[in-house]
């Protein structure tokens, strides 16, 4: 039971820890979350990253509910509810503490610096998420093809991405099924 | 989720859910790459931001340095190579 307890407090600290500092938002998160998950305690391989993530795509909600799938993965529902609560409820309650104190230093002049100046570190982490997938995910002709049309296809219009990420399973299937 | 996720680990080792999966991750990657590139659109305009940004993603997505000293010190340097400068007009569009 001890085992059991200092993984869920090990699950919750981590996850915690990830999201509150990946400020690009959720795929930011995805580097560190795969060097706590995948290389330093060997909970999940570099394929069940990569699955349980697009699983997460293909689910309803914020896309990072998939860490309620890592959690339960490593430690059943008792995992999944902590790894939930740990990714969503301190980084929501500092979104909403910044929020209202930035209202309240409006006129403070550093406030802008720090705007302007954590942007590009969030489109950083953004990117490097990006990178991260791309290593575990491109492995041959069709799935980069597949990346680079879903790329393309965004960039010019918007549609739901969940049609995206349908087709590219089905011309995966078709392609290497 | 949970729905999929036992779905998942019940036919995991079907070489189709395979497949299925490997498109579905691809298609993420392109996903992940077009919001970052629209997000980030002003920055990778701008020399300094674009500097600022290969560094952060370098250093988490080629080392995989922790985000704990990544964000802090990258940030901090950001943040003061943005710092208000009295008298200065804003130099960017």
């Amino acid at each position: 039971l001890s085992d059991d307890l200092a993984t869920l407090a090990q699950l919750f600290v981590d996850f915690a820890r990830v999201s509150l500092l990946a400020i690009g938002g959720g795929s930011a998160a995805l580097p560190e979350m795969h060097s706590v998950v995948v290389t330093d305690t060997h909970w999940l391989s570099d394929q069940q990253f990569k699955e349980i993530y697009s699983l997460g795509q293909v689910a309803p909600g914020p896309n990072m509910t998939m860490v309620a799938v890592i959690g339960q993965h490593v430690a059943g529902w008792a995992g999944a509810l902590v790894a939930l609560i740990a990714f969503f409820v301190p980084s929501s309650l500092l979104a909403f503490g910044a929020n209202r104190l930035w209202r309240r230093l409006e006129p403070w002049p550093w406030l802008e610096s720090i705007r302007q100046g954590l942007a590009p570190v969030a489109i950083g982490l953004l990117i490097a998420g990006v990178w991260l997938l791309a290593r575990l995910a491109l492995e041959g002709v069709p799935t980069l093809a597949i990346a680079l049309v879903a790329t393309a296809i965004l960039l010019a219009r918007h549609v739901n991405p969940l049609w995206l990420i349908v087709a590219g399973a089905s011309v995966n299937w078709l392609v290497a099924g | 989720v949970l729905g999929l996720g036992a779905l998942y680990v019940s036919y995991a080792n079907e070489l189709w859910m395979r497949a299925v999966l490997g498109g579905a991750a691809a298609a993420a990657v392109g996903l992940l790459l077009a919001t970052a590139l629209r997000l980030g659109r002003p920055q990778l305009r701008r020399p300094l931001d674009l500097a600022i940004l290969l560094v952060t993603a370098i250093a988490v997505g080629e080392f995989r340095l922790p985000l704990v000293w990544v964000v802090p010190a990258v940030g901090a340097v950001s943040i003061w190579l943005y710092r208000p400068r009295p008298g200065a007009k804003e130099t960017h569009p």
